[in-house]
């Protein structure tokens, strides 16, 4: 190697050497301030729905008409009236999701299955986006399909006197029908995450295809799936114009689906569509129906995370 | 393979008997860089352990040892390259020209324009070839007029040996060039800002052997105006370019340390530490 | 990988010769059973989201029964009775008046109807007749122009009559412009029945002949209901003529507002929690309170606006600290909306930023800070042009989410009926979503024919918007 020469080491010293001292970057740390001030603007949001729902959930509690006792066990709701039992917008949220979700959870998950374990990439490169798009469409949308299809459609099949013009399983089945595409999406994304090597070493053995989708990538890819189930039963608490629009427009405690109850999420926009005076006992009602709500949904969305983390699984 | 280790170790010798860094040369030799009973923890992980080492001025310095000693550990502690990681820290010291770089009122990113980096995958920024250069000259010179970039755009393309292969397509995208040509981008991006030392982490471990060789060329070309230290598991190369050798290996807590510093020639030919000449060799793992 | 292989050896005694064996065949009918029910479940997912537009579709035009609000021999100026003779008044008697009263009425009067004296007769028409007026009416077709323009000056409001004049003066409208103004302003025209879409198509024949026999007389025809004009018109009470541009000019107001607020303020988070947060307690906190705000129900955010920004700002929310002319009495306006909108799509698009930014190789930013750039230097000049694309792609989808989301709206905004455009961000206003769902509250068919028609405005936008970001990021998918 006759290229390796020698040099002297004095040129690179007399070069001006630039100081290693930190200097002043006004323009960096003001930018860092406000991205980190962007960032907090979301512990805001949260301190501040806390806040609002708790405070006046508090005010609500502390007026003399109101225990807490009654607001858990009293079947009926009727703050005006001194009645503030949250029992029947409790059952009716409770029912509706129920129907949306004994629909949605096995139809999500075997579409998914289908779409991840037999559709050809051809396919899923259509149908996975269609989905998408359909998990796209405002709720409004379903809820407009509730009343003009889903409860006139259940009322010849079970009849007029049956089923009545508000009713929840209209919302719940309509409900469903939303839910699916969230749940067959977010499914599909946990079954086609599950390596390949995995199916072939099950094929290996001689599994069926069916075999290798039901005992070897669901339970491999179950973290995933529950969570898209948990995020499936938050959504259906939450929505809101679906059952504000077909299942009621009254607190009523049934049981029977055919019935109108209103919801939890459908009171509270009923209640804040109309002319409302902010000092009214109806107006500070709907903050404790809201706490419950958040406490309810919170309380999903972090088993949801916890079983991402807990059981994610490592390939 | 007794094949190529024993021209291994003849191309050592030869290497030997052009005569590098011999001791005439050794009363004006200047440190650069210098590692002081260095230790670095990747959170509770401690990766270096007492480590001590010195790179000499326009000297290659090159760094050795098995996979995972902690090579590119110790090579990213020169120019504060650890600090992107989270969770990490030092103990011991590591000085630029007698300055200790981790002292608190030090500037990490001045000490990076000063020891600057060459990556072991190139990585070109997805930007014209040209703009790949100006970026890093425009940062200490924003206003530089475009005929003056120009020119420096060149000379910095010309000193990384890589200007007559795209001289004609400086507009198009650097990731478009061949593996090589990528690589000689990456150099001639880091002397455009003129850095001091020059940090090569396996620089031709994804080349061919032609592009490897053209890589090596150069090193020994920047060497008048660069100090370098390079990482590397090619006992030929290190052989081949570099003056003074450090040799890593992994403690049982899996901790790397330098176990062996001395004159390339030295290391290759008659190390002191029988690990080490199990290593160059070929005899080790 | 966590999975046993204990199904294995229970399920799958490898069987020595594939087609032979039994149980091998069992399975395989089992299997494509299975299979058949999955992709049962995916056709059932897919039909019914095909019934849910088609129900949509089905509901912006088709056969229509036209019929008058108001009747028109009402309006009409009509020959007094007392101008007619004797003769003329006793044949309306006789007509109009109910048989068995004819016959009792001689009794009651003790005498008969011809024996009664003119101005008896008429008093005789008017008890007993009822809308005597109408009796001699003179149908719309034959009075003068002079008479109509006086049927419009007598009917509608002297703001509406001058209006109408300033937009064409009525003695250069001809006859026939006359008479429509009639029909539109005084009688209502309006849509008394309507078919669906599909069937009007495929089975007019049968709907004409329903008509024929259910509404003889009747004016019929096609109806659409989503037309230029209804998404150029004023918001009004009447299905005929109401329109969306008062909604969808608020739509645009408060998204672009919302978009003003939520994209720099999501994507600096996103860039914070990615490139500049370290492992602190407050980053962790902030990370995991995204993920939480992410799952909370979009009626709660409204709760929020309500009470924060509509109620305890409403100084500021609606202008009047601002020395605004006229403020609204309380915060339900653009910015409130806008503000409530932003924090909901927030976690949507830091969350999508973060992916964005992570999915950015870590060697770029090695390359960029070895030069001695800065952190923010390498994110703004190679971070964040990478990852672009992607973060945009997040954006539209947090649009499109805020353009159908309705029920914080109601909370914010309420479902006010508002008909004049909204021009700022102090104003009252209502949006698309909100318009479809009070109208859609309504159980008459015609406001749900509007109610459809908007819902199809509010789907091209949506859609459009979503199949944009699916396209962008199937294509960066495949680009990496
Ligand atoms: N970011 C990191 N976080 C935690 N540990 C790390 C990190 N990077 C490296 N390590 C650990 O530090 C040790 C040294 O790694 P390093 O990459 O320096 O080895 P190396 O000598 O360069 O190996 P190779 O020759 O394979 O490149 C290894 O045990 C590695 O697992
Ligand atoms: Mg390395």
């Amino acid at each position: 190697m006759a290229v390796i020469t020698q040099s002297s080491g004095a040129q690179a010293s007399a070069r001006e050497r630039i100081s290693l001292k930190k200097r002043p970057r006004p323009g960096e740390t003001i930018i860092q301030s406000l991205l980190f001030v962007s960032g907090f603007i979301s512990i805001l949001t949260t301190i501040g729905i806390v806040l609002v729902l708790v405070s006046e959930a508090l005010i609500f509690f502390a007026s003399p008409e109101v225990s807490l006792i009654e607001f858990f066990t009293d079947t009926v709701w009727a703050p005006e009236a001194g009645r503030v039992g949250i029992l029947p917008l409790v059952t009716s949220t409770l029912i509706t999701s129920v129907i949306a979700m004994i629909i949605a959870l096995p139809i999500g998950l075997s579409a998914a299955i289908f779409l991840s374990e037999y559709a050809s990439p051809r396919a899923r490169g259509y149908l996975k986006p269609i989905l998408e798009l359909l998990a796209g469409i405002p709720t409004i949308v379903y809820g407009f399909f509730a009343v003009t299809f889903m409860t006139p459609l259940l009322k010849n099949i079970f009849g007029a006197d049956v089923v009545e013009f508000y009713n929840m399983a209209s919302a719940g089945l309509v409900m469903s029908v939303m839910i699916v595409p969230i749940v067959a999406s977010m499914s599909e994304d946990a079954l086609s995450a599950v390596p390949r090597a995995l199916r072939e070493g099950s094929y290996g053995l001689g599994a069926t295809r069916l075999e290798t989708s039901l005992k070897i990538v669901v339970p491999a890819a179950a973290s995933g799936i529950a969570a898209a189930l948990i995020v499936g039963i938050s959504r259906a608490f939450g929505e809101t114009m679906i059952v504000a629009l077909a299942a009621g427009a009254g607190p009523n405690f049934t049981f029977n689906p055919f019935q109108a109850a209103e919801t939890m999420t459908g009171h509270i926009a009923r209640i804040s569509s109309g002319d409302l005076s902010f000092d009214s006992l109806d107006y500070i009602s709907i903050f404790s129906i809201g706490l419950l709500l958040f406490i309810m949904t919170l309380t999903l969305n972090m088993i949801s995370r916890w079983f991402v983390r807990r059981y994610r699984e490592v390939y | 393979m007794t094949q190529i280790r024993s021209l291994s170790i003849q191309s050592v010798k030869a290497v030997a008997k052009d005569g590098i860094a011999g001791g005439e040369t050794q009363a004006i030799l200047e440190t650069k860089i210098h590692a002081e009973n260095l230790c670095m923890y990747y959170g509770s992980f401690r990766a270096l352990v007492d480590v001590n080492f010195r790179a000499y001025a326009n000297k290659i310095t090159a760094i050795i040892g098995p996979s995972g000693c902690g090579k590119s550990t110790l090579l990213r502690t020169f120019n504060r390259m650890n600090d992107t990681v989270a969770d990490t820290r030092i103990e011991g010291q590591v000085t630029l020209d007698g300055e200790d770089i981790y002292a608190p009122d030090v500037d990490p990113v001045a000490v990076r324009r000063r020891v600057g980096m060459v990556f072991q995958k190139p990585n070109p920024f997805p930007k014209s070839i040209y703009d790949n250069i100006a970026f890093g000259i425009k940062l200490y010179n924003p206003r530089m007029p475009k005929s003056e970039l120009d020119a420096r755009v060149e000379a910095a393309l010309r000193g990384a040996a890589v200007w007559d292969d795209v001289k004609d397509k400086l507009k198009q995208p650097g990731t478009a060039l061949s593996g090589g040509q990528q690589q000689r981008l990456c150099i001639a991006r880091a002397i455009a800002v003129e850095p001091e030392v020059i940090l090569m982490d396996e620089p031709c471990s994804s080349l061919d052997p032609i592009s490897t060789l053209k890589i090596e060329e150069l090193m020994v070309e920047l060497k008048r105006d660069y100090t370098i230290i390079i990482v590397t598991h090619n006992m030929q190369q290190a052989a081949r370019v570099s003056d003074y050798t450090a040799m890593m290996m992994m403690r049982e807590d899996r901790a790397g340390e330098v176990i062996e510093f001395d004159e390339t020639e030295t290391i290759f030919t008659k190390p002191k530490d029988k690990r080490t000449e199990d290593y160059v060799t070929g005899r080790f793992g | 990988m966590a999975v046993s292989p204990s199904p294995f050896p229970q399920t799958l005694p490898a069987p020595p010769e594939i087609g032979a064996d039994p149980s091998v065949r069992r399975r395989q009918r089992i299997g494509a059973i299975g299979q058949a029910g999955l992709f049962l479940s995916l056709v059932i997912a897919l039909v019914a989201l095909i019934v849910l537009l088609l129900d949509v579709v089905n509901k912006i035009g088709g056969m229509a029964v036209y019929g008058y609000r108001v009747d028109p021999l009402t309006i009409v100026p009509s020959i007094p009775l007392e101008e007619l003779s004797q003769e003329e008044l006793l044949q309306i008697a006789r007509d109009f008046i109910p048989a068995e009263r004819l016959d009792e009425l001689p009794d009651e009067l003790g005498m008969t109807l011809e024996e009664l004296t003119t101005d008896d007769l008429i008093g005789v028409i008017y008890n007993e007749v009822p809308n005597p007026e109408t009796i001699t009416a003179r149908p719309l077709d034959t009075l003068a122009d002079q008479e109509l323009v006086e049927v419009l000056d007598n009917n509608i409001t002297d703001a509406r009559f001058n209006q109408l004049n300033a937009e064409k003066p009525f003695e250069s409208r001809s006859r026939e412009e006359l008479i429509e103004l009639i029909e539109e302003e005084v009688l209502l025209e309006s849509v008394v029945k309507t078919w669906p879409l599909l069937a009007s198509l495929f089975n007019r024949q049968a709907i004409e002949e329903e008509i024929q026999a259910n509404y003889p007389g009747s004016e019929y025809g096609f109806h659409w209901w989503l037309t230029p004009e209804f998404i150029i018109s004023d918001l009004t009470t009447r299905p005929e003529t109401t329109g969306v541009r008062t909604a969808i000019i608020g739509s645009v107001l408060v998204i672009f507002f919302t978009i003003l607020f939520a994209v720099p303020v999501g994507i600096a988070a996103g860039i914070y929690l990615e490139e500049f947060a370290g492992k602190s307690r407050i980053n962790t906190l902030i990370q995991t309170n995204i993920y939480n705000l992410s799952g909370v129900p979009s009626i709660i955010y409204g709760m929020l606006g309500l009470a924060i920004f509509v109620r305890a700002l409403s100084e500021f929310t609606s202008g009047a600290a601002f020395g605004i002319p006229d403020p609204p009495p309380n915060g339900r306006t653009v910015i409130s909306a806008a503000l409530t909108m932003g924090l909901l799509i927030l976690p949507l698009i830091i969350i999508n930023t973060q992916e964005a930014i992570r999915a950015v190789p870590q060697s770029l930013r090695d390359g960029s800070l070895a030069l001695g750039a800065t952190k923010w230097q390498t994110v703004r000049h190679h971070v964040l042009p990478v990852a672009m694309p992607s973060i945009l792609t997040g954006i539209i989808l947090g649009i499109s989410r805020a353009v159908g989301e309705t029920a914080p709206l109601i909370v914010v905004g309420a479902a006010a009926f508002v008909t004049t455009d909204p021009s700022g961000l102090f104003s009252t206003f209502t949006v698309l979503p909100t318009q479809i769902y009070t109208w859609a509250k309504l159980p008459f068919d015609t406001f749900r024919n509007i109610s459809a028609a908007a819902i199809v405005v509010l789907l091209v936008v949506v859609i459009l918007f979503n199949l944009t970001a699916i396209i962008m990021r199937n294509r960066l998918r495949k680009s990496l």
